[in-house]
């Protein structure tokens, strides 16, 4: 059976959800600080493997998110969807819509590349 | 709601010598010196070319030059096509022919006004679910409102949520619309004019004011006066020098000798605008004090 088409309104449609093993750590200045674990390349994994069979294979990486990626990352509740984020953190800063979608969608993909969040279809 | 609906609201674009009114709905999707793409969140809706051509190319030529260029980049068939009555009706100072492709789904019209000598190319796009009496009226609305040169030497710019008024005489010489920064700068015979927009300016303005945020700007004028008029917006101005020694200086190192300079922040709007200017002649000031009135943005 042919596959559905994933189109960019489907794609807006999906729920980001933050990785449970992303830790959190609100800084003073407002911003948070996230860790987050970053898998090895099976290549590299196996060299290490090889060389220390008790190695960890997994490592903790941080990421500084800016006081407006803060913002979105506080609208990332694991219920809202891309759209939803969008037209809050819209409505929070006063931005032109447009403006609001591209800087969201762009952090989320950026977030997403790193593991630290995941997105769920609303209806699979 | 409907965007056919008569409570949907419209608002305007302008952009380097056209302008006309469309659904609010309809955002700016791709943007080009004389090209727009609108579209919804979710379908393409129209697209629009323009340009001056030769007064000696006919009518019926550019028509059959586009006719063949679509042919050839999408290797579809176009049909020549009778735009309805409420199309023609409602571009009364233009001569308008239509065509036809994807199985009838996308209408263009070919737009020549007499007076401009400018040459429309626009191409909607039908939904095949979409009601086609909803899709005449939405399209014959926009044509209606369709001005492809100014009346009255002044050039209105209205994109995104940016609106400006400028001297017809200033010519786009470039332009950038990222997320929290815009940009367009025009030029006229040795003056320049740049239009800047950011946002949100609470974020911007966070723990610093708004001569820190100018400070570390590229443009920020070394030597010249500045003139903190209140807390929400600064100017400067360099004191224009025109001795023959001077301009002779400015010609050889090709500098500008008189500057101008305003940023202001819109706490309405949560937003920093700013206007530049450059000239090698001594400028006129209700020039550029006109520019800064004309110049804001929208409020969402």
């Amino acid at each position: 059976m042919k596959q559905k088409q994933f189109s960019r309104s489907d794609a807006l449609c999906c729920i980001p959800v933050r990785n449970s093993q992303v830790l959190e750590n609100r800084l003073d200045s407002g911003e948070i600080l996230l860790s987050y674990p970053e898998t090895l390349r099976p290549w590299f994994s196996s060299l290490i493997l090889r060389m220390n069979k008790k190695a960890e294979l997994r490592r903790m990486r941080k990421l500084q998110l800016d006081i407006l990626g803060t913002g979105v990352w506080d609208l990332i509740d694991g219920k809202s969807t891309i759209t939803e984020i969008i037209a809050s953190f819209a409505k929070l800063h006063l931005l032109y819509h447009k403006e609001a979608e591209i800087s969201v969608v762009q952090f989320l993909r950026e977030l997403g590349r790193r593991g630290i969040v995941g997105m769920k279809q609303l209806n699979g | 709601m409907d965007e056919t609906s008569d409570k949907a609201p419209w608002d305007e674009i302008a952009w380097n010598g056209i302008a006309f009114q469309k659904p609010s709905c309809w955002e700016i999707a791709t943007i080009g010196r004389n090209y727009l793409m609108l579209g919804t969140r979710r379908d393409p809706k129209m697209e629009i070319t323009w340009g001056s051509t030769s007064k000696s190319a006919s009518h019926h030529r550019r028509l059959k030059l586009l006719q063949s260029d679509i042919r050839r980049k999408h290797g579809l068939s176009v049909d020549v096509w009778n735009p309805p009555e409420s199309w023609l009706t409602a571009l009364p100072g233009h001569k308008v022919s239509g065509f036809s492709w994807l199985n009838e789904s996308g209408k263009a019209i070919i737009v020549s006004c007499p007076t401009c000598n400018r040459a429309s190319v626009f191409q909607f796009y039908q939904r095949r679910d979409e009601n086609p009496g909803n899709f005449h009226t939405i399209v014959s609305r926009l044509l209606s409102t369709f001005r492809d040169h100014s009346e009255n030497c002044r050039l209105k710019w209205a994109v995104f949520d940016i609106r400006a008024l400028l001297p017809a005489a200033f010519q786009i010489k470039s332009y950038q619309f990222n997320p929290g920064y815009m940009a367009m700068d025009f030029t006229t015979h040795g003056h320049i004019i740049g239009l800047y927009r950011w946002s949100p300016a609470s974020v911007l303005l966070a723990g610093r004011n708004l001569s820190d945020f100018a400070g570390s700007l590229p443009f920020y004028p070394v030597s010249t006066s500045e003139t903190l008029k209140d807390a929400e917006r600064m100017a400067w101005a360099s004191p224009p020098t025109f001795s023959p020694l001077a301009q002779i200086a400015a010609f050889l190192s090709a500098k500008f000798l008189h500057h101008r300079f305003l940023i202001r922040h819109d706490s309405g709007t949560n937003r920093i605008l700013a206007v530049r200017s450059e000239s090698r002649h001594l400028m006129d000031n209700n020039i550029f004090d006109q520019i800064v009135a004309g110049y804001e943005t929208k409020a969402i």
